[in-house]
């Protein structure tokens, strides 16, 4: 039996989130939480695995919003204060905990984890993710790729000039950012319908992900069913997500992060605590939020008030179990698909958000770790990557996949309900605007084209999956509904003064240096509707 | 917060969208400008009892081979931008919406009219498998037929396409 190739698919992603006119700023804590505690862990992790000579690979998507603000240096000093902060708070519940046997350990192992970061991201990574990365991918132990644009739902944009402009800015700016060009690309949401190749192909892309109802109701019938990839009318290869596979990572009630040994996510210090104590590590209003010192397991089904202390030796140890059973889970499934793959081996695909490992799932980290080291002990799987299949497996079956999206019924019903509807009549009308001035200033340059590069970047930002996703689950409605109001308000102004060749320099100027997104924007792109 | 309408980017023209949703549904959402309205009216002999409706169709092919345009639903439309969901009827066709004038007579104005769409399909195509030769370049897959053949013809039996073990460890509860 042909060995099985495992590809692990972590996207990374965020809104981009980055508010340079305040000194603190709530949502900008989404980016600091998901870098100490998803992110850094993982490129500790990698890191380790090389250490110890363990082989396998993995595939990471990071997105342009992400990737960027990786790469901001307002935001890197910002970080920096925000270790800061964690450490001194640790030392601070040392104090606090004192005589504590239960919590004082706790509070120790959380100023040595905030040490440990800090000292690896400032002494060993000298505050630059970015160039990790790439010696990641130029080592071979990850295949990075990049993400459309500013994530959004590809095929409820109105245009093809608005389709080519998301795909080829993420394109561009991961090329300019990396050093070289992405074969694969993650649609957001893993949302796609026919025709949504052309653009993937137009610029260069081999490969993506899509729902596995997309390859079952393909415009031919899978002869491998989900396990090899469908090449589609313009020449792009798309692997199927595993659902079983999935469900056992991603499921809250049947998957493995909610193990009763795990820790508790939504039981956190910043609301636990006195708002007098708390108050310098917290949003200075006195606004509580995640300060990212859990103390709890989930216990089981009972109360927040009522779950038990943390216990790291014994989540740590449960997530190697947990990993040791996921890849012999695979061994098995490898061994009952063969039979119906003849020749080939088979590609199981198991895409995660990244942040579900560290940020949602603590342990997460842990539990990747012990697939590679699983997998290194089982001669039935490999850890690999769509690009290894792809170059091993030479021959597969042309159809094209169907319509569909990863999320509740696999459909749009996240992104498109009674709650969010509304976004996409201005959405279509903006991209539509940009289109137009895109066609009539083709010749644009200096002030002009600036102009229009910043109404194209507004628009990208407004584009993103991230708002219908927020107001949907009713989470920072408000927060989203003023992004999408402040976008589409400097398209409207943007335009007007484009339109009205009376241009405001120091307007133009505020925007770029708050939305400095795609610094080399191809804002013609919009004009190319073929 | 802002309401929709205080957010709208002026297009200046009527027009009318359909997303699909599911396979079951699409959100239908309409633009009418008061100059589209206006010319619309100015086409009826009575406008005042002209009403401003919305339409969904399909378009079939009947028993002759001829392609037939058949309504889904209508529904009176209040303001002159708005937007709801409506079912699709047929997963395999093209549906598109319409909005326009009603008259008295039971004749539809057209005002605008959306792209056609179908709903995302539930079951495969009936396309017959072909295979082709795949090279990763630099610029892409590079593709060429080959007149490879899966080996015994036939496709995964639904249910080989799951894993048939146990999905999960049980939990610690102690």
């Amino acid at each position: 039996m042909a060995q099985a190739h495992l590809s692990i698919v972590l996207h990374a992603h965020l809104p981009y989130v980055r508010h340079p006119e305040h000194v603190y700023h709530l949502e900008e804590n989404w980016f600091y939480e998901a870098m100490h505690e998803t992110y850094l862990p993982l490129l500790q992790m990698l890191r380790r695995l090389d250490a110890q000579s363990v082989p396998g690979r993995l595939t990471l998507s990071v997105s342009a919003p992400l990737f960027s603000m990786m790469n901001d240096a307002m935001l890197t000093e910002r970080f920096n204060v925000h270790l800061d902060r964690l450490i001194v708070l640790a030392k601070s519940e040392i104090v606090r905990t004192q005589g504590d046997d239960v919590y004082l350990p706790l509070a120790h192992f959380y100023l040595e984890r905030f040490e440990t970061m800090k000292r690896f991201y400032v002494d060993e990574l000298g505050c630059d993710v970015i160039s990790e990365l790439r010696r990641q991918h130029a080592a071979g132990r990850i295949e990075l790729i990049t993400c459309v644009g500013t994530h959004p739902i590809l095929p409820f944009l109105a245009t093809s000039g608005g389709r080519r402009a998301q795909v080829k800015a993420a394109c561009d700016l991961f090329e300019q950012t990396f050093g070289f060009r992405s074969k694969g690309i993650w649609l957001a949401e893993c949302a796609f319908s026919p025709g949504m190749d052309r653009f993937l192909a137009e610029e260069g892309i081999s490969f993506t992900f899509v729902e596995e109802n997309a390859i079952e109701n393909a415009d031919s019938k899978p002869v491998y069913g989900n396990f090899a990839p469908l090449i589609s009318e313009h020449d792009v290869a798309f692997f199927g997500r595993d659902q079983i596979a999935s469900a056992q990572v991603w499921s809250a009630s049947e998957g493995y992060p909610g193990d009763f040994d795990y820790r508790e996510f939504y039981r956190d210090i910043g609301f636990d605590l006195e708002l007098d104590y708390i108050l310098p590590f917290i949003h200075p209003d006195g606004i509580r939020h995640n300060t990212g010192l859990k103390y709890h397991r989930i216990t089981g089904e009972v109360a927040l008030g009522d779950k038990q202390p943390y216990n790291s030796e014994l989540a740590y140890q449960r997530a190697w179990d947990h990993a040791a059973h996921f890849i012999d889970a695979r061994a098995a499934q490898a061994g009952e698909l063969a039979n119906y793959m003849e020749e080939r081996p088979v590609h199981m695909t198991c895409p995660y958000d990244s942040e579900l490992f560290g940020h949602w799932w603590f342990e997460g980290p842990i539990f990747l770790e012990g697939l590679f080291h699983r997998a290194a002990e089982n001669a039935a799987v490999v850890m690999s990557t769509p690009v290894d299949y792809l170059e091993q497996v030479t021959v597969h079956q042309k159809t094209t996949p169907a319509t569909s999206t990863w999320g509740e019924a696999s459909y749009f019903n996240v992104w498109l309900d009674e709650s969010n509807a509304w976004i996409y009549r201005h959405m279509r009308n903006a991209e539509t605007l940009m289109t137009e001035l895109a066609d009539e200033f083709k010749d644009a340059e200096g002030l002009e084209e600036r102009a229009l590069r910043q109404t194209g970047r507004e628009l990208l930002l407004a584009q993103s999956s991230d708002w219908p996703f927020i107001i949907k689950t009713g989470t920072t409605v408000a927060y989203a509904v003023q992004r999408i109001e402040e976008h589409i308000e400097n398209i409207k102004t943007l335009a007007g003064q484009i339109r009205g060749h009376a241009i405001d320099e120091a307007f133009i100027a505020k925007l770029e240096a708050k939305n400095n997104i795609f610094p080399q924007l191809d804002w013609q792109s919009w004009a190319d509707n073929s | 917060m802002a309401s929709p309408s205080d957010l709208l980017v002026a297009s200046n023209r009527d027009q009318i969208t359909m997303l699909p949703r599911d396979p079951k549904h699409a959100y239908v959402f309409w633009e009418v400008t008061s100059a589209g309205l206006a010319d619309a009216q100015n086409r009826v002999s009575n406008s005042s009892e002209a009403r401003l409706l919305c339409r969904v169709l399909r378009r079939v092919i009947d028993d002759q081979g001829q392609s037939v345009d058949l309504e889904v639903v209508r529904f009176e439309v209040g303001d002159s931008f708005d937007g709801r969901f409506v079912d699709f009827s047929d997963e395999n066709v093209d549906h598109w919406a319409e909005v326009g004038l009603l008259t008295a007579e039971q004749e539809f104005l057209s005002i605008a009219r959306s792209e056609p769409i179908t709903a995302p399909r539930t079951v495969a195509g009936l396309d017959a498998p072909h295979f082709v030769a795949v090279e990763l370049t630099g610029d892409g897959l590079v593709t060429a037929d080959t007149d490879h053949r899966h080996p015994k013809g036939g496709y995964f039996p639904a249910r080989q396409r799951s894993y048939s073990g146990s999905t999960s460890l049980p939990r610690r509860n102690d």
